[in-house]
């Protein structure tokens, strides 16, 4: 069964075909990150303007590469939320004229699932299992008992991982996208020249912290822009490569500290790590030298957003019998992320 | 007619937030301004309490807009990837003066000639003080 993925929740436009779930025949991305480096992470045009101006290339190049066109596709599925609303239609647009006109099933899909989804090509993941999803947009820890399906066990109560990345990036004058920047400039540095502080959350130790598995990004973003001198270690160097270095420490160290947590608490030994974080080199080396628990990482070029995810995961929504009408809809925010359960107002 | 204040720490800029929800009814566009980590989307989790909303808000730099329901709605704008006004101007173009919704806009500052009309809070970093200024214009 052959799936045609759409992808359009953000920056990039994809499409994809991945047959029978794994085996992926196509994976188009148009990213626009040539655009995003020339003004340092500003996004030039409306991003749904640019998605509709590429995203029937992107669809016919996906189908070509594949060898199927549009006669050989079984379904079409589409990311319908979370995401930029204008960005989100463009996708579901083309994926309701494609499935109305080949009268062929349409899926919409949860863009974090998909992400979660993304290791299963390189990897044969056991479930349950506990899920981080880090990007520019999403810091998640999850629980997942099956493909497709979660719980959410903790958030970023302010920016997310690959936003301070990106923003510690452009402060540092280190250019876009900041990720890489950042990996690529903390090779050279000292990661113990600065202390800056690795976020858990007071009080989130005891186990029944409404914090105990959420993030925050803000406080180390400001430590590093605004305050670094603070942190300094004595006598150590301070160029731009050992704050960069000690930035990655701090930003990366917590993620394993909140996923080890979850392992721990919930008695499941399997972390799968997604989203464009994922390919940082020390989060990478992080989980995959912990012996507590397996992990399973998505290949490189699976991590960002990308089409494949999507219809990858739409195989086995469509197997449990999903569908989605024509009048399909996006939706801008995943679920509720209520407090109550989590200490963001003080109480 | 404008107003000042000093906050001394997250909590007290949340709580500042809060302040100036309350004093919010519907229609108004805010123009946050301040550098990066100066609080502005801490100011803007106040703003949300006040308005009613239970979720957590969280930074839109990357989803650009975020939204929210409460007593009010709550548009959240973040327009730090974003350079040109005119393309600002349109994607805030649905939400803007509904009766029913506050739009709060960090990295607007370039709205300010566009707009008739907002409520302009600038967050000033001095050593570990942030002073926090709002002014009004009305058209």
């Amino acid at each position: 069964m052959n799936i045609l993925g759409i992808e359009t929740s953000c920056d990039e436009t994809s499409a994809s075909v991945v047959r029978n779930g794994t085996r992926i025949l196509s994976n188009v991305v148009a990213t626009q990150f040539e655009f995003h480096e020339r003004y340092a992470g500003v996004v030039p045009e409306i991003a749904s303007r640019r998605h509709s101006e590429v995203i029937n290339y992107v669809i016919e190049e996906a189908l070509e590469e594949a060898g199927t066109g549009f006669e050989g596709i079984d379904a079409v599925a589409v990311s319908s939320h979370p995401g930029l609303i204008g960005s989100l239609l463009v996708g579901l647009i083309a994926a309701k004229t494609i499935a109305a006109s080949l009268a062929i099933p349409l899926i919409g899909i949860n863009h974090i699932e998909a992400h979660l989804y993304s290791v299963h090509f390189d990897n044969d993941p056991v479930y349950p299992l506990i899920a981080l999803i880090i990007s520019g947009g999403h810091t998640l820890l999850l629980r997942s008992e099956s493909i497709g399906g979660y719980e959410i066990l903790g958030s970023t109560l302010d920016d997310a991982a690959g936003e301070a990345f990106d923003k510690v990036a452009k402060h540092l004058g280190l250019g876009y996208p900041g990720g890489p920047a950042i990996e690529e400039t903390a090779k050279k540095g000292d990661e113990n020249a600065f202390f800056f502080p690795i976020v858990t959350l007071a009080g989130d130790k005891s186990k029944n912290h409404p914090d105990r598995y959420n993030f925050s990004y803000s406080g180390l973003k400001n430590a590093v822009i605004n305050q670094s001198e603070r942190f300094k270690t004595p006598g150590a160097r301070s160029t731009a490569c050992d704050i960069a270095a000690s930035f990655q420490k701090a930003a990366t160290d917590v993620l394993l500290i909140k996923a080890k947590r979850a392992v721990k608490d919930l008695g499941i030994r399997r972390v799968a790590v997604a989203g464009g974080v994922a390919n940082n080199s020390r989060v990478r080396r992080l989980f995959m030298n912990e012996t507590e628990f397996e992990s399973y990482f998505p290949a490189r070029g699976l991590t960002q957003d990308n089409a494949a995810m999507v219809a990858g995961l739409a195989y086995h929504k469509h197997g449990l019998g999903e569908r989605s009408d024509l009048d399909l809809q996006p939706r801008s925010r995943l679920e509720n992320i209520v407090k109550g359960k989590r200490n963001t107002h003080g109480k | 007619m404008g107003s000042r204040y000093i906050s001394n720490s997250f909590e007290e800029t949340v709580r500042y937030g809060k302040a100036l929800g309350d004093s919010l009814t519907g229609g108004e566009v805010l123009l946050l301004t301040g550098v990066l980590g100066s609080g502005k989307t801490a100011l803007t989790k106040g703003i949300a309490e006040s308005a009613g909303v239970r979720e957590v808000v969280t930074s839109p730099s990357f989803t650009i807009m975020n939204e929210y329901s409460g007593r009010l709605l709550l548009y959240h704008f973040d327009f730090y990837r974003i350079d040109d006004e005119a393309e600002m101007e349109d994607l805030i173009g649905d939400f803007a003066y509904r009766e029913d919704a506050i739009v709060v806009i960090e990295w607007g500052e370039k709205l300010k000639d566009r707009l008739d009309s907002f409520v302009l809070v600038n967050i000033a970093l001095q050593n570990s003080e942030r002073i926090i200024t709002v002014t009004r214009r009305r058209a």
